[in-house]
């Protein structure tokens, strides 16, 4: 052995219990995923697959590009080539990175190695914590080995240095969210068919999701001056804002789902449901620019509604116990226990939380009026919408929930739960058009009926239709809600008063 | 000696079947606890509950005194389950897989070095460590689940038919292992329906059937509580069979008579006295009685009379 190679080997044992204790203050699952991945086969494929074809490509976009440009004009092929090259990127960390943590996640899911993981003492958010780090050094991967691709770009001259990062960084925070989104999917589906279907939705959102940032590439690099303008990167602004809202509860939903049955997994979709819609109407406003502009206040309570419902169709089908481990740590506080209601697990809890939910967009349509116009800047009929919206939404989840609130500790009566009170919705809209259709009603024929809360809200707005037969339905359909769901929220009131304050030992 | 593992009134549904109905037992340091009980008895259930897999529907599991309820992080930091089976993870080999395990336990740097090679030399695995985990044998995947479960060195552990499905040389290795982890101090809990496995092994047992605890104590004690309950006897006598198993199933205490090597054996209900009363009557009918002897009760007598084979 020579000299140098002796030296060599010296440095690499000095450096080995370095990496070593390095190592040590990483995620242990990220490192058990990287080491997983090195010996598989999946990531060496799709990584030379990717380079290889990024190749082929960068040199047929050169090629058409010499080709057709005439002599004397001036040569700049920058754009083409890094538009092409995005796009090989793009696909790789788009999409084959997180499809490859959604199959990572999937593989926990048997059972019996999940048993282990959950005896190991990490703590579900460790473990997806883990899994989306690894995806980043997977895209992190893909992305240093474009390095010289994107060099070579920029030498071709007609490139904009900010958009090249602009369009980097969207794509790796896109890449990011998707992992969340696959990491969370991958939890949802733990059946071999839900499984399937659950790849087949996370592969049309990736490719989707894929095409919108390299359109978004293409259009940025052929006209750089866009980005110059306040209002596109306000707008970038508000959807990365919005996108983190997005995968944070994607984020807070795997761990949810990862946690024990027993185990609070309602809370922290509660308020990341709440802190989403708070983002959309602080963007709802700023971009308003402090002057109220009626359609946007309005679509977006329409929006926060439609989200609120969406998020509370899951709370409300809830098994209405608190369980014993939530309950042995409720504060010790009557008054705390009682304003936690809302973001307590449990059915009961997920009507306050609709309640609750709504009233705070409507704090924010009045407030908001208030302070920047010093008014009340809503007609009448705006006014009945502010106030049916919640309504019908309350109604239409609180009637069919509570009809199955004594059975909803079986998975099963959860799913079909769920089921009725989308198709319930549905009916209410279809069947009184037909029953109008049979019967030669034609406003009713015309969907123009009470119980279609999107005519009713259409015709509050314009303030032209008859709404007032959806007054009285309103009313009637809130005492029954009330009168129905009256006693499971007794019940759940008591069982958070009454439940025994044991101090916990849990570090 | 203190208490490792207390099970009180323990009670788990799925649904109407009640799967553990108000069990309660416990297991000290150094002791090691067969649990046993025919196919759906509800070890497993138990056991899950004790590992804070399940959660109890009513009643408690203390693990040094930590609820399984209250603070499940608390009580897996103390225990060491090892379940009846278990997946493997692809591309990952036996060093790589107890690294893992290591560092979701937090052992860093040098600790997790010694223990590593403290677990891997303790079951063997030494020589198999660069192996992939997918190519290991079953007796093998069995150790490599167990090094995993002492990783953290737990005091209690706490495996789930650990010898199902393992050779005679494995089995008799398992059995060794489990002897040198309570001669550590650690408290053991083993279920198994191989009894005679439990019997040379075990210092206390607990018998559960359709969810419910039969009876629990140390081995002797539970043997000796049967034997008051339940004996069989081997009876031979100068009279003609027929008119011995006669006599014998009229004879009220006697469960069960049949004919075997020249003589009858019997099921009796009851203590030593019993047998005692029978004795006399053999003489007073006239029977001539040459041979009366009580069989040793074991454990698996144990077992048989105690549960009825009953699958819920
Ligand atoms: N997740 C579950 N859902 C419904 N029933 C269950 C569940 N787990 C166990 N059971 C039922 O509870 C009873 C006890 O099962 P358990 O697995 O504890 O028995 P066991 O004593 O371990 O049996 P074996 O010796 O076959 O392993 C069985 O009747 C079983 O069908
Ligand atoms: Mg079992």
């Amino acid at each position: 052995m020579t000299l140098a190679a002796e030296q060599q080997e010296q440095v690499a044992t000095e450096l080995a219990p370095l990496a070593e204790r390095l190592s040590d203050r990483l995620n242990p699952i990220l490192v058990k995923e990287v080491r997983q991945s090195l010996r598989g086969r999946y990531f060496k494929v799709s990584f030379w697959v990717t380079l290889t074809l990024a190749t082929m490509i960068g040199l047929g976009v050169l090629l058409v590009s010499f080709s057709s440009t005439r002599e004397g004009a001036s040569a700049v092929y920058g754009p083409q080539f890094f538009v092409a090259i995005f796009a090989c990127l793009a696909l790789a960390t788009q999409v084959l990175v997180p499809f490859s943590a959604f199959l990572s996640m999937g593989s926990e899911w048997d059972e019996n190695t999940f048993d282990l993981l959950v005896l190991s003492n990490l703590k579900p958010r460790q473990i997806v914590i883990g899994k989306v780090q690894s995806a980043a050094v997977q895209a992190l991967l893909f992305y240093a080995s474009f390095g010289p691709f994107l060099v070579f770009a920029f030498l071709l001259r007609g490139l904009d240095l900010l958009a090249i990062f602009l369009c980097l960084g969207i794509s790796f925070v896109g890449s990011l969210l998707l992992s969340c989104l696959a990491v969370a999917l991958s939890s949802f589906g733990q059946g071999r068919f839900a499984r399937l279907m659950l790849m087949v939705l996370l592969a049309i959102v990736l490719v989707q999701g894929t095409f919108v940032t390299i359109a978004w590439a293409g259009q940025t690099m052929m006209i750089p001056s866009l980005l110059r303008d306040p209002d596109m990167l306000q707008g970038l602004a508000a959807a990365a804002s919005i996108a983190a809202a997005v995968a944070a509860f994607f984020f807070a939903a795997a761990c949810a789902r990862l946690a024990h049955p027993e185990e609070n997994r309602s809370t922290g979709l509660r308020v990341m449901t709440l802190v989403g819609i708070a983002v959309g109407l602080a963007w709802a406003t700023i971009i308003d620019g402090w002057s109220v502009d009626e359609d946007v206040v309005l679509g977006a309570v329409m929006v926060g509604h439609a989200v609120l419902a969406l998020a509370t169709l899951f709370f409300i089908t809830e098994p209405e116990r608190l369980g014993r481990r939530v309950a042995a740590k409720l504060p010790k506080s009557r008054l705390v226990r009682l304003l936690a209601t809302p973001l307590l697990p449990g059915g009961a809890r997920g009507l306050v939380f609709f309640v609750c939910g709504s009233l705070m967009m409507s704090a924010w349509a009045l407030g908001y009026s208030f302070i920047a116009e010093g008014r009340l800047v809503f007609t009448t009929g705006e006014l009945d919408a502010l106030v049916a919206l919640p309504l019908y939404g309350v109604i239409f989840l609180g009637i069919p929930s509570a009809l199955f609130t004594k059975r909803l500790d079986s998975l099963a009566v959860r799913g079909i739960s769920r089921i009725v009170i989308v198709t319930g919705f549905i009916a209410a809209i279809m069947l009184p058009a037909l029953i109008g259709f049979l019967f030669g009603l034609p406003n009713w024929a015309d969907f123009e009926h009470p119980l279609n809360v999107f005519t009713m809200i259409h015709q509050m707005l314009r303030k032209d239709g008859h709404y007032e037969e959806a007054r009285y339905f309103l009313v009637a359909g809130t005492l029954i809600c009330v009168a129905l769901n009256w006693p499971r929220l007794v019940r759940a009131a008591r069982e958070q008063l009454q439940a025994p304050t044991a101090a916990s030992s849990d570090a | 000696m203190s208490v490792a593992l207390e099970v009180r009134g323990l009670t788990r549904r799925f649904g109407k079947l009640v799967a553990v109905d108000d069990a309660s037992f416990e297991i000290r340091r150094g002791e090691i606890l067969g649990f046993i009980g025919p196919n759906g008895a509800g070890k497993t259930t138990t056991m899950r509950v004790c590992a804070t897999l399940d959660l109890p529907d009513e009643g408690d599991v203390l693990i040094d005194g930590v609820s399984v309820v209250l603070d499940p992080r608390g009580v897996r930091r103390r225990l060491g389950f090892m379940p009846d089976s278990y997946g493997a993870y692809v591309h990952t080999t036996v060093a790589d897989y107890l690294d893992f395990f290591a560092r979701t336990y937090g052992l860093r740097g040098k600790d997790r070095a010694r223990m590593l090679a403290y677990v891997k030399d303790f079951t063997g695995l030494t020589p198999l460590e660069h192996k992939l985990m997918t190519s290991l044998s079953k007796g093998m995947k069995q150790r490599l689940c167990l090094a995993k479960t002492l990783l953290h060195d737990p005091a209690l552990l706490i495996l789930d038919e650990p010898a199902a499905g393992l050779d005679p040389h494995a089995r008799v290795e398992l059995r060794e292992l489990v002897k040198a982890l309570a001669g550590l101090g650690k408290a053991v809990m083993i279920s198994s329906h191989i009894l005679t496995e439990l019997s040379q092994i075990c210092t206390s047992v607990a018998v559960i059937e359709a969810g419910r605890i039969r009876a629990t104590g140390t081995v002797d004690d539970v043997i000796r509580r049967a034997r008051t309950q339940h004996q069989r006897v081997f009876v031979r006598s100068l009279a003609p069979i027929d008119a011995l198993l006669k006599l014998m199933l009229e004879t009220p205490g006697v469960e069960t008579a049949r004919p075997e090597r020249g003589g009858v054996v019997l099921e009796v209900a009851g203590a030593e006295d019993d047998l005692a009363r029978l004795v006399r009557r053999l003489v007073e009918a006239g029977m001539d009685p040459i041979e009366f002897s009580p069989k040793a009760t074991d454990l698996e007598d144990v077992f048989l009379s105690l549960t009825a084979g009953t699958v819920q």
